[in-house]
């Protein structure tokens, strides 16, 4: 290895992309490790304060893009009060000061303010990406500090984030010099869009590839977008509501015959079906379908909809779909990898609703599925077996249950046994979430057989401490694992410590762990952050160790304890 | 009818088949129709359901105690549950911690009927309306889509009312989940009320789910418990600063206009309003979001702020 000169292997690393790699390729030698950080451009960090940014600038120089992720999963589901931390701004403001010519921002389920924002495009000339996902705490005036100051700007996306839209003229900010635009998406915007800017900015948008629209973007505008703009791949419609009798709708039908690279299809926030042959062109190419925000299409629209749907590969759907149109998606859609079918009606009476017969129709015509989120209204473990033997491949597999600790109907059995099956067969799993009634005995089949298992969401599971055990000993390569609402407690908690510093994180809350408990492990391994979640001020009325946790979250940490948590949250 | 508190009294048999064993599902619509019938005086599921069930306790999995009902022709299917069916886990400020433990407690009895669980483990804070809450977090649905579905149901009852020509206040009302005794068609889907609350001064917003609420007053409350006692923390990220003195006064101190600030709202049609002028339902369906504004800025917000002083705040109308 020392024959090489360094560009050598420099030029050999600019082969090995992925992050995972690249860290292995740095434990090799001392040689490695340096040629390494000295090439890496782009870095991933799972967990916002498991290092400070000071560390990454010190051993990354050359980084070009940062990847970044804040809260736990579980916050997500309003299970982690909003000011619990996961900033950005730290992070700006150490990249600021450095030399790191940051190009590429991507955050998910941070705190981000106005102020960062307004940082972040003051700071970097040559900025030119930004994707935020799942995050809060700024408003259209971020967007429009970026939008005027990045000035080669060629992403922004914004995918399910609460922004405060106060005013619409964000889009008016981007300068007429900017024209290096390939992807823009605002469909999360809930206010206004100043549609002549739009239109002005989509004509000096040579390379735009990627525009997804905002519910304010009317069907005439649709229209008039995609005249300017037909080499558009992925595309998100805003409203998507006309008379099919009127010449706006003819010509949006001759438009769209013009746009032969759609592959990607999302939106219809507001939709009439009628007019929805407008897009029939598209659906034979298309490869990604996203209509788990398209409420208004349902029944026979949408079945002819997914019937011209042969090549399609990622399909969003919500469950008024219902087992008869999973079926026609299992009949029509062969090269299906990734299925997600979204509850229309969470809390309602269960009409608009799958069942397993669903997903054993999908499970049959559809044997390159790999990726399955799947909200149900019951699940048996027959079904189970039967998914398990026609597709092998899962790689993450999640099921939620109306019901959360609903037993198979049909045997009134735990599921156990059905995502025994699961585990057993598809020996590339890496995601699982479960549902339904389920005793310890299936994570003694996960402990046992999900080798590659990486992340793990239990709810309303198991019977006893055993459960969890099974899991942490059995998983060598769990990396997060996150338990509400289970019988486990501190001997679970604390009979392998050490499996914590091999793992991203864990997140229990309402299940039997005490404090006391919290405190053992916190004081056994001073390298995690013991973090307890405190809302309902147990703490202050005298904490006793064996009060139970409300909720614990803990993951290593190079950085030590943070300073910036809050009141309410107590690190051991 | 067997009855003993809130979610555990009599009830309907379940929507379930079956026999021994786990049977929660049962357990859980049963205890919907409980809820309705105990707390509205009427439920539409009642029919469907043999009037003389009994209900022993049994699976304790984490859902406040399972209910065993008798079985049942399967061919009822189990309707999906509200949230209403589970016990609170955390909302802001408005659970017990106690509860958890008993529930905590008895999940770890394992699929054995017949534990008997005192019904006041579940019961909700004094038994008022609001406190059939939701569980947090199930189904497990990104907050953000949760809050556009409802948005989405929201504006398409909207139009169809525009189109059926009426203003029918009072059933807007009732199409939320509104838990007030006095809601005669309080048999309505629930759904996630979380609009979002920013106070002046203060950098990060909360969120508070409206829908565990049935009044004004306890919305002010949690408000006081959320703002007020945290309110150091929450301006001054991570120094810790002391807590203030707790307000634990009677949540009226947002609303009558005798502390340093006023709680506000934001309507449907962007205009900010005191918070407490209209009835109850109405607040709910025309608010967007809400903030606590300094007194000395609400003047604004002129006549309404003086006469609101001689009103009577608490009454869920």
């Amino acid at each position: 290895m020392n024959y090489f000169p360094d560009e050598v292997l420099e030029h050999v690393f600019d082969f090995v992309t992925s992050h995972r790699d690249r860290n292995a390729v740095s434990l090799v030698c001392k040689l490695w490790y340096r040629v390494e950080r000295f090439s890496r451009e782009r870095v991933f960090i799972g967990n916002c304060y498991a290092i400070s940014p000071e560390r990454v600038i010190m051993r990354f120089p050359g980084l070009k893009s940062l990847t970044l992720k804040g809260k736990p999963h579980f916050a997500d589901f309003n299970l982690v009060p909003h000011d619990w931390g996961g900033y950005v701004q730290p992070w700006i403001e150490a990249f600021a000061k450095s030399r790191i010519g940051l190009e590429e921002l991507r955050l998910k389920r941070m705190l981000v303010s106005d102020e960062s924002l307004e940082l972040l495009s003051r700071s970097f000339a040559n900025f030119k990406s930004l994707v935020l996902v799942s995050c809060e705490g700024f408003t259209t005036d971020g967007l429009a500090a970026i939008a005027a100051n990045c000035r080669f700007l060629r992403e922004l996306d914004l995918q399910e984030n609460e922004i405060d839209d106060p005013s619409g003229h964000w889009l008016s900010c981007f300068p007429e010099s900017c024209t290096s635009l390939i992807s823009l998406n605002f469909a999360c915007l809930k206010g206004e869009i100043n549609l002549a800017a739009l239109e002005r900015l989509v004509a000096r948008s040579p390379n735009l590839k990627s525009l997804k629209l905002n519910r304010a973007v009317p069907l005439e505008m649709l229209q008039k977008i995609l005249m300017r703009a037909p080499q558009l791949v992925d595309l998100g419609t805003g409203s998507f509501v006309h008379d099919p009798d009127s010449e706006t709708y003819n010509k949006l039908k001759a438009t769209v015959l013009n746009c032969k690279s759609i592959r990607n299809l999302s939106g219809f926030l507001e939709v009439a079906p009628r007019c929805l042959p407008a897009i029939y062109p598209i659906c034979l190419n298309l490869t990604t379908l996203n209509l788990s925000y398209a409420a208004g299409i349902h029944g026979s629209d949408l079945v002819k909809l997914i019937r011209r749907c042969v090549k399609l590969q990622c399909l969003w759907i919500l469950d008024c779909i219902g087992d008869k149109g999973l079926e026609v998606v299992a009949s029509t859609c062969k090269e299906l990898q990734e299925l997600r079918v979204f509850p229309s009606d969470p809390f309602g009476v269960g009409h608009a609703a799958v069942t397993e017969n669903g997903l054993v129709a999908i499970s049959s015509g559809c044997p390159k599925l790999h990726s399955l989120l799947y909200f149900c209204q019951q699940m048996t473990n027959a079904a189970l077996e039967t998914v398990a033997k026609n597709c092998p491949n899962f790689i993450r597999f999640r099921l939620a249950i109306l019901d959360p600790t609903k037993p198979d109907p049909v045997t009134m059995q735990p599921l156990d046994e059905g995502f025994g099956a699961i585990v057993r067969s598809c020996k590339r799993l890496r995601r699982l979430s479960m549902a339904g009634l389920l005793t310890d005995q299936v994570f003694l089949y996960i402990g046992m057989y999900a080798e590659q298992l990486e992340m793990l969401s239990i709810a309303f599971a198991g019977d006893s401490d055993k459960g969890m055990l099974y899991v942490l000993n059995g998983c060598k390569k769990l990396r997060k694992l996150e338990i509400r609402d289970s019988p486990f407690g501190n001997a679970a908690l604390l009979t392998d410590v050490g499996k914590y510093e091999t793992m991203r994180s864990l997140w229990m809350s309402s299940c039997e762990v005490t404090l006391g408990g919290c405190k053992t492990l916190a004081k056994k391994m001073p390298r995690l952050n013991v973090e307890i979640i405190n809302e309902h001020d147990q703490m202050d009325i005298g904490p006793e160790d064996g009060v139970r946790v409300d909720k614990m979250y803990l993951y290593r940490t190079l950085d030590g304890q943070r300073k910036d948590a809050p009141e309410f949250v107590w690190t051991l | 009818m067997d009855g003993t508190l809130g979610l555990l009294g009599g009830g309907g048999g379940g929507g379930g088949g079956g026999s021994s064993g786990a049977s929660t599902n049962e357990s859980t619509v049963s205890k919907v129709d409980v809820v309705e019938q105990d707390f509205v005086g009427m439920s539409s599921e009642a029919s469907s359901y043999p009037a003389e069930a009994e209900l022993e306790l049994g699976l304790g999995l984490s859902l406040g105690g399972g209910v065993k009902a008798k079985p049942c022709t399967w061919g009822e299917r189990g309707r999906i549950l509200t949230a209403k069916d589970f016990p609170s886990v955390v909302s802001h400020g408005s659970s017990v911690p106690s509860r958890f433990t008993d529930r905590a407690t008895a999940a770890s009895v394992g699929p054995v009927s017949g534990t008997k669980r005192a019904a006041d483990s579940v019961s909700q804070e004094g038994g008022s309306p609001t406190g059939v809450s939701q569980v947090v977090g199930w189904p497990p649905i990104r907050a953000y889509r949760m809050n556009s579905l409802v948005n989405q149901a929201k504006s398409q009852r909207a139009e169809e009312d525009k189109m059926i020509g009426e203003k029918d206040k009072s059933r807007d009302a009732s199409k939320k989940k509104i838990y007030t005794k006095t809601d005669p068609a309080a048999k309505e889907k629930c759904h996630l009320g979380f609009v979002k609350v920013n106070m002046d001064g203060v950098p990060i917003g909360r969120k508070v789910d409206l829908n565990a609420h049935s009044c004004y007053e306890t919305l002010a409350q949690m408000l006081e418990d959320m703002f007020f006692r945290s309110t150091t923390a929450v301006s001054s990220i991570g120094s810790g600063g002391e807590k203030e003195q707790s307000t634990k006064a009677s949540g009226y101190k947002l609303l009558d206009g005798s502390s340093e600030f006023v709680l506000t709202y934001e309507d449907k049609e962007g205009d900010w309003m005191l918070v407490g002028d209209v009835p109850w339902g109405m607040f709910l369906t025309s608010v967007k979001r809400l903030r606590i504004m300094r007194t000395s800025e609400a003047n604004g917000l002129g006549p309404r702020f003086q006469e609101r002083n001689d009103r009577q705040r608490c009454n869920p109308i």
